[in-house]
């Protein structure tokens, strides 16, 4: 045995001194790294595509930049190098980090946002006296359809601050700094575009100013960000101070728009129970909420009743949307769809647990609209999209799943149809059951509606796409909180939900 | 056994030290932290145990972060197990352990799934450097251990109701044990728990699909009396994780939680010589005094113990 005591303690010695070296070494998972965008083109004619929120460009009223030759510029050039001399290693960081991409940069930063603020309310017993059991107490509640707001304004805010920027980089066309004095470098790499006014400094305003008025209690953090962003294109040279404050007046400027699109948008009486569109269900049993609550809680009211009557974008009437009722509760039809959705939780496998868990996107994550837009995201960088042609997809996408959301909570409280598992407790799930009434799936209409846009714009990848939304409609099904009517009818309407948004796409003046 | 020169004391130490075995079943159930296989004493060379337990272990009340909540969505969450556990000696200051665990986890309220699965195959090395006899009153010795833990199935990790976190660990431990010549011990442990990244069914913010999961620093502390005819001992056990993310904070998956606890437990080994030679029931119990990201648990396990001989 001598032998074996010995290899055994050699093992045991190894074993012991890895694991201790090991000890505050470990590693942490980390963000990804991306590349400086550098883009495929740099779409000279954006600005005469077609804004959201403003008529034209020329609405917005800059100062016609100083001449290069002037000594107001001059001065701002010698500025520009006291910038780029005392650049800290944290801001050179800060401008890689921007140039990846800002139009991403700020959808990630929303993404994570609606993650911090996407917890539903817990039952609040003082507020339950002023007859407001489930108030939302730190705003706003991020659930899908509010997220869906969210990503809406800003990629559109991000969208038009971009054309307008475009139209007068090209009207004025001021060379980059470096093209007028040549001992200033890029340490990173700057898209050969005009600098005034700065695309940087105008989604960095845009952006801030639409997720200020979205999250107010993060304002502060924003703005931060939003300096350090701006500041970051005079560390590397590649704008003078005039450029900056001219696309923060932009940004400024379409996010004022926005924030007063969002104001009048029907949202504030979307929450509230009072306001039910169809106060008389067309079924004969109505839904419910399924969710058990501390004692002497009431049941909490079905998530944003009224969201079927917020202004919608491309989708010109959400009436003509809305899809024929589900099949009744005592028919055949829906008897089968039950005894299927009870089947599938009964065998449940491990890859159906896994796809209902991949595209869940449920409490405290960025929802099934955070999704595509990290989809989208991935397509983007791919394609090394400019940043105009990065806002304008996201733009349309995220118009469109807001459309979706819309038109989806519209149908979910004309029929009120009952979860599954409401009709039989039985039936488990792999996902939190939500609280709205299951006809149509949420999921489904979303990613109807995103696949359909991101296909119109990535056609090489309109069939991944496709299988995407077919996979996340499917999800529903097999986690156990769907029919597969649902998922269907669903992902059909988004569908033709999206194609609203493609013919937006089609007339808006880009070269697609 | 039967040499006039060995006090009739270090006799009952010998039989004693081979009722230990029932120490191992202890704290199976909680092998979802892949610990518990480890304590004061050793097999013996060519002497092996084979022990199968059940447990039972529930809560409704349980700590996000470390306030004490309950989800009217869960009820009460039930966790049992059944595990086979098996030591060999290989030398007289040499163990290798080996533990695997089925476990079914299920709530009573809410509509999550169930989950049942073989889960993590716990393996361990325990060597005594050190063995001192103090006096005629007893012996000390120091045990250092290392174990890792691998999971054997596909098992759920990311959901309010699974068995176990689905990650992979490895862990180094020293025991400290004192005992005496009249069947009373006590010993002290302490140990570094190292866990793996777990991969994960859906994306985080950054698009992995895969979560940290933190470290934990484990200490013990166990007091016990046996001889021929029972063993009983009572312990402590506080365990705290390095970090980690809360129950319910933003994008934190299950297995990226930082768990922490304080637990008490008794266990009882009693022979039953009539079924055979080497047999005996384990009964043991357990309660979670405080914790974090944890249920406030009580625990119940009963085992059936064997103890054979592979050589000498």
């Amino acid at each position: 045995m001598l032998t074996v005591n010995k290899k055994i303690k050699s093992i045991f010695i190894v074993c012991a001194l890895s694991l201790l070296v090991s000890i505050g070494c470990k590693e942490q998972i980390s963000s990804p790294e991306y590349q400086t965008l550098v883009p495929q083109n740099n779409d000279t004619t954006g600005g005469s595509w077609k804004m959201y929120l403003a008529a034209s460009p020329d609405d917005i009223i800059l100062p016609i930049p100083n001449a290069t030759s002037s000594p107001e510029y001059t001065a701002e050039l010698s500025a520009l190098k006291g910038y780029i001399n005392t650049r800290t290693a944290e801001q050179l960081s800060t401008a890689k980090y921007w140039s990846s991409g800002a139009v991403l940069r700020w959808n990630e930063i929303a993404r994570a946002l609606v993650a911090k603020y996407n917890v539903a309310p817990p039952y609040h017993a003082d507020s339950a006296a002023k007859g407001n059991p489930y108030p939302v107490l730190n705003p706003p509640f991020a659930n899908p359809p509010i997220a869906s707001r969210v990503y809406a304004y800003l990629s559109v805010a991000q969208y038009d601050a971009l054309v307008a920027s475009w139209s007068m980089k090209y009207k004025y066309n001021r060379p980059a700094p470096k093209l007028i004095d040549n001992t200033i470098e890029n340490v990173i790499s700057v898209p050969a575009i005009p600098s005034y006014p700065s695309e940087h400094a105008a989604i960095a305003a845009a952006s801030c100013e639409v997720l200020a008025f979205f999250f107010p209690k993060e304002k502060e953090y924003l703005v931060e960000l939003a300096m350090g962003h701006q500041d970051s294109r005079l560390r590397i040279g590649a704008n003078v101070q005039s450029d900056i404050v001219a696309g923060d007046s932009v940004g400024k400027y379409v996010s004022a728009k926005a924030i007063a699109r969002a104001k009048t948008d029907g949202t504030g009486a979307a929450g509230r129970a009072d306001t039910v569109r169809y106060p008389i269900p067309m079924i004969s049993t109505v839904w419910k909420s399924i969710e058990l609550q501390p004692d002497g809680a009431p049941l909490r009211p079905g998530m944003l009743p009224s969201w079927g009557k917020v202004k919608s974008w491309a989708v010109p009437n959400v009436d003509a949307e809305r899809p024929a009722p589900p099949p009744a509760l005592e028919s055949k039809e829906f008897k089968d769809a039950l005894a299927e959705v009870k089947t599938i939780a009964d065998s449940r496998t491990r890859e159906q647990w896994r796809i209902a868990d991949f595209w869940a996107d449920g409490g405290g994550t960025f929802t099934p609209p955070g999704h595509w837009n990290y989809i989208a995201a991935g397509l983007i960088r791919k394609n090394n999209m400019n940043e105009l042609r990065a806002a304008r997809t996201l733009a349309l996408m995220n118009i469109s799943i807001m459309d979706a959301g819309i038109c989806c909570w519209d149908v979910k409280y004309v029929y009120y149809l009952p979860r599954p598992s409401q009709m039989d407790a039985s039936i488990k799930t792999a996902t939190g059951v939500p609280n709205f009434p299951s006809y149509t799936s949420g999921h489904a209409t979303f990613s109807g509606a995103a696949s359909t846009v991101l296909g119109y714009v990535f056609q090489s990848e309109a069939g991944t796409l496709s299988a995407q939304a077919e996979e996340a409609a499917l999800s529903r099904l097999l986690g156990g909180i769907h029919y597969r009517f649902d998922n269907e009818v669903g992902l059909r309407c988004g569908r033709n939900i999206g194609g609203w948004a493609v013919k937006l796409g089609q007339a808006d003046g880009s070269p697609q | 056994m039967k040499n006039s020169f060995v006090p009739l004391t270090t006799i009952k130490i010998i039989m004693f030290q081979k009722t230990l075995l029932c120490l191992f079943l202890l704290l199976l159930p909680t092998s979802i932290m892949a610990q518990g296989m480890i304590d004061g004493f050793m097999r013996g060379e060519g002497k092996s145990v084979v022990a199968l337990s059940y447990s039972s272990e529930s809560y409704k009340d349980f700590y996000k972060n470390t306030t004490l909540v309950q989800e009217p969505n869960l009820g009460r969450i039930t966790t049992t197990s059944v595990s086979l556990f098996t030591a060999v000696g290989i030398t007289n200051s040499i163990d290798v352990l080996l533990s695997l665990p089925y476990i079914s986890a299920t709530s009573d309220q809410g509509y999550w799934q169930t989950q049942s699965s073989l889960q993590d195959l716990n393996f361990a090395v325990k060597w005594r450097p050190l063995q001192v006899k103090l006096s005629e009153l007893g012996t000390l010795s120091a045990i250092l251990a290392c174990g890792v833990s691998i999971p054997t199935t596909n098992y759920v990790a990311n959901a309010p109701v699974a068995i176990g976190h689905h990650s992979p660990s490895a862990d180094a431990r020293l025991v400290v044990n004192y005992m005496t010549s009249f069947g009373l011990f006590a010993a002290v442990q302490t140990g570094y728990i190292r866990h793996g990244d777990v991969e994960l069914d859906r994306l985080s913010l950054e698009g992995n699909m895969k979560t940290n999961v933190p470290d934990a620093i484990d200490f013990s502390a166990k007091v016990g009396y046996g001889n021929s005819e029972f063993y009983i001992d009572a312990w402590m056990q506080s365990q705290s994780s390095r970090g980690g993310t809360n129950i319910g904070e933003t994008d934190a998956s299950f297995p990226s939680n930082g768990i922490s606890f304080t637990r008490l437990g008794l266990t009882g080994y009693y022979p039953l010589k009539f079924i055979a030679e080497k047999f005996g029931l384990s009964l043991s119990g357990a309660t979670t005094l405080n914790g974090r990201n944890i249920g406030k648990s009580n625990r119940i396990s009963i085992g059936a113990v064997y103890e054979f001989s592979l050589w000498n």
